[in-house]
Parts: C-alpha cells; sequence; structure tokens
C-alpha cells in the first residue's frame, strides 16, 4: 500500500461581483469564457508515504487541508499534478454521510456500505460485525431519525472500518461518540496502521495529532511548508 | 469487480428511492396505482363527452397515454434534483456519479413496469391482443434510454443554471398539453400536428397505442422516430453530463 502525490494544484473559480447580464452569463457557461476570479487552493503539492503510518495534516482554516483530502479522494479533480494511490481509498469527510433518517439501521448499512464502494455480498457477511462494533446490536430495525448523533457516528466508523481502506482520510472528525469509543476507535485505527494501513488525518487537536501521528504534513496557504517530524507542531503553535 | 460494485450500488440505491418515495405513508405501495388511476378517472369523466366520443377505446387511448407521461414526469421530475439533494453525500465520498440517476430513472421504470401491469390485466379483459404486443419490451427500452438521457441533462445543468427548474416545470406543462394524452391529433397539417412530429412523447405514446390498444403494426416511420429521439437524447444528455461530471463537487 502507498500513495504517492506529485505536484499537485487545484484552483478554485469564485464567481465575480460585478453584474453580468443573463445573456453573457449564458454565452460565457457554453463558450467557457465568463469573467471568473480564480483562487489557487493547492500549490504544487508532493509528498508520498508508504506502508502503515498516520500522518497528521495541519495547517490554519482555509489552507487547503479538506481540498487536499479530496483531491486524494477523487471528490475534486486537480488542476495539475497526480495522484497515484495503491490500494483502496476510503474518505471519512464527513460522519453523517448517506444516511437516511426515515430508513431502518439495517437497510442504512446496506446503503452506505455500497456508498463506500462494498458488494452487497460483502457487506451480508459483515453485517453483524458492523452492528456489533458500533454497539448498536438492539437496534437495527429502528429508523435512523430515533437515533442520536454520537449512535450515527459509530455507525459511519464501524462501516468504514469495516470497509477495509488501504487509504483512510480523516477530516476533523474524531469526536465519535463517547470518551469510551473514543479510544475504542484509536485502538481500531492503531490496528489498521499496524496491518498496514495509510491514515491521513485532518485535525486541529494538536495534541491528539502528537501522540499519534508519525509524521506532520504542514499547510499554509496552499503550500506545503514543512513534512517532518512530530517536532514541527511545537513550531507550529508557536507561530500560531 | 468494479462493475459489479456500481450494478450493486445501482440496486441498493435502487431500492432506497423505492422505499424512502412510500416509507411512512398511510396506503403507502397503493399510491403508485391510485395516483394513474385517479388522473385516468378524472380525465376520462371531464373528456369522454368532450373530446374522446370519436375516439375508439377511448378507456385504454387515455390511460395507456397517462401511464406512459407518468414515467417521462417522475423520471425527469425525481432526478433533477438529485446531485442537488445529495450534496453532502457527493462532497464526501467519490462513488460513481452516474449511479444516481439510473438508479432514479430506474425507480421509475420499475413504477411504470407496475402501473402497466395492472393495465395489462384491464387490456386483456377488454380487446383482442396481437402478436404485435411482442414489441412492447423493445419500446420499453428506448422509453427508458429516453428518460435517462434528459435526466443525465436535467440533473447534471441544473447545477449550473438553477433557472432550469423554473423552465423545467413550465416546459412541462406545455409538452403534457401539446402531447396528446387526453385527446387525438389527426394527420392534417395543423399546428399540434406539427409539432408533435418532433415530439418524442407523442411517438411512444402512439406507437405504444397502436400495438397495445388496436392491436395492429405501429406507424413505421412514428417507430423510428422515436427510437432515433431516445439515442439521440441518451447521447447527448450523457455527454454534457459526462462533461460536467468533474465540477459536481465545487458547484454544491
Amino acid at each position: 500500500m502507498s500513495i504517492t502525490v506529485k505536484h499537485v494544484s487545484k484552483k478554485f473559480v469564485i464567481s465575480s461581483n460585478r453584474k453580468i447580464s443573463a445573456l453573457s452569463q449564458i454565452i460565457g457557461f457554453f463558450t467557457d469564457r465568463a469573467p471568473k476570479r480564480q483562487f489557487e487552493v493547492l500549490k504544487d503539492i508532493s509528498f508520498s508515504s508508504n506502508n502503515g503510518e498516520i500522518l497528521g495534516i495541519i495547517g490554519k482554516n482555509g489552507s487547503g487541508k479538506s481540498t487536499l483530502l479530496r483531491v486524494i479522494a477523487g471528490i475534486y479533480t486537480s488542476d495539475s499534478g497526480i495522484v497515484e494511490a495503491n490500494g483502496k481509498i476510503i474518505p471519512l469527510i464527513s460522519l453523517n454521510l448517506g444516511f437516511i433518517d426515515r430508513l431502518s439501521m439495517r437497510d442504512n448499512i446496506y446503503l452506505c456500505g455500497c456508498l463506500f464502494g462494498m458488494m452487497r455480498q460483502e457487506i451480508r457477511d459483515n453485517f453483524s460485525s458492523i452492528v456489533k462494533y458500533a454497539e448498536l446490536d438492539d437496534f437495527v430495525d429502528t429508523k435512523l431519525y430515533q437515533f442520536s448523533s454520537g449512535m450515527k457516528q459509530r455507525l459511519a466508523f464501524s462501516i468504514a472500518v469495516h470497509c477495509r481502506p488501504d487509504i483512510l482520510l480523516i477530516d476533523e472528525v474524531f469526536e465519535i461518540g463517547d470518551e469510551r469509543f473514543r479510544e475504542k476507535s484509536k485502538k481500531e485505527l492503531k490496528k489498521l496502521v499496524s496491518k498496514g494501513t495509510i491514515i491521513l488525518l485532518v485535525s486541529h487537536d494538536l495534541d491528539l495529532l502528537k501522540k499519534h501521528c508519525g509524521r506532520i504534513l504542514w499547510i499554509d496557504q496552499g503550500s506545503l511548508v514543512a513534512d517532518g517530524k512530530t517536532g514541527l507542531i511545537n513550531t507550529y503553535k508557536k507561530q500560531a | 469487480m468494479k462493475y459489479k460494485k456500481n450494478i450493486d450500488l445501482i440496486v441498493q440505491l435502487t431500492i432506497t428511492s423505492f422505499k424512502q418515495r412510500y416509507e411512512g405513508s398511510f396506503l403507502g405501495f397503493f399510491w403508485y396505482l391510485l395516483n394513474p388511476v385517479l388522473t385516468f378517472l378524472f380525465l376520462y369523466f371531464i373528456f369522454v363527452n368532450l373530446l374522446g366520443s370519436n375516439i375508439e377505446n377511448y378507456a385504454l387511448y387515455l390511460l395507456l397515454g397517462i401511464i406512459q407521461w407518468n414515467f417521462l414526469s417522475l423520471a425527469a421530475g425525481s432526478s433533477m434534483k438529485i446531485i442537488m439533494v445529495n450534496s453532502l453525500l457527493i462532497k464526501s465520498l467519490s462513488f460513481k456519479r452516474e449511479t444516481l440517476i439510473i438508479s432514479i430513472v430506474l425507480m421509475a421504470f420499475l413504477s411504470n413496469i407496475i402501473e402497466l401491469m395492472i393495465f395489462f390485466v384491464i387490456l386483456i379483459f377488454s380487446v383482442e391482443t396481437s402478436f404485435w404486443i411482442l414489441l412492447f419490451p423493445m419500446i420499453l427500452i428506448f422509453q427508458f434510454l429516453f428518460a435517462l438521457g434528459l435526466a443525465f441533462f436535467l440533473s447534471s445543468v441544473l447545477l449550473f443554471f438553477r433557472d432550469l427548474e423554473n423552465i423545467w416545470n413550465f416546459v412541462s406543462k406545455v409538452w403534457w398539453f401539446a402531447t396528446p394524452v387526453f385527446y387525438s391529433v389527426s394527420s392534417n397539417s395543423n399546428f399540434i400536428y406539427l409539432f408533435n412530429l418532433f415530439n418524442p412523447m407523442y411517438h411512444l405514446i402512439e406507437s405504444s397505442r397502436s400495438i397495445l390498444v388496436y392491436g395492429k403494426s405501429p406507424d413505421i416511420y412514428s417507430l423510428l422516430a422515436f427510437i432515433l429521439m431516445s439515442l439521440i437524447s441518451f447521447a447527448f444528455g450523457y455527454l454534457v453530463f459526462r462533461h460536467l461530471k468533474p465540477k459536481f463537487a465545487e458547484m454544491i
């Protein structure tokens, strides 16, 4: 399992405030020549990682951390550069993904599992294990709107873990359930890492990163400023 | 393997949209039938004395028209906002975007099949069917392609051009009145007839009526026109969708 990010850049088009007529907007839409302001979110980012490590990604709000994860996951297309991933990428960017409140937990597990790229047979085989891991055995046929947000998060995490990710992208979603479940999920991530999974972890919780990451990527205004040991966190703290 | 995963996803999404559509409603599944039946009864009582009096087998003529139109309207209406409604999903996962559209159109298609099965029961008891009925599955396939192309187009363009929803609401209303669902057009060269030569829904409904209600061969030019229009709709819709797809996550 490995991931290599080479010279990735990404621009967002920001609509300008200038008033443009509907006609010129339509013409612009079809000719791709509408007046645009561009904003560089990622500038020439490169790094790579092999087997089993947790990379913490730090940086201020709006520095491009989430965009980087989305480019790696294939949700955004990069303008230049490539992402080479050898293994299954599972993005955990939001923990409320795809759950449909008016359907039962059983239906939701099948739906989310498929959205994560599992086969129906795989889900069937893992079903009881997913439910058990999320500690929701008593609620299999309960509609999801009756779940607390903590229960939903546990469920999402459990499904993601059962997808057997090779590369796991986590964006600020580490407030899963209560203290006990949080410990359990951390243990689970460690177990995955020991099996070779690469985890990219975006977080503002610097203590958490210091404790668990082997390596830190520091992003500022879309550029990779530093790539190194956890000592970087201290430098980052001083600057902030 | 990847292929199979996407099929599994489409199946699961279709099941979900089926369940979601009627979950929690008291009559549940029966709404599938109630909706076309109520429209039918309403139009039948209004028009049987006005317009339909000179149309042979008007009840079947009307019912089939409503069922076919319902399919298009359900497929287009429910797929149009599907990307927008699922913005969170699109922004946080990288599954094939096409699966969302295909599953919604499939949901409408299966509802259509259920309605058609009821129609067949009535049909068998009221008129003599002919071997031309064997042509109908082929029409269904192209009907699916036609709606799919339209759904691809509407759902993707809507993200970039939000006015499309209002435009579509108006256009579909005009389209419904211009299509001979509850009346008939004869081939004299009036305005409505000329319009309908370019109307895929006219060709679809007319061909289906010939085959099912009147047990005769469909007008070959009409059938070919519909097939051609479905292929164009599918190809054009999909190309537009594919072109716009990479920008979806940034637009919602």
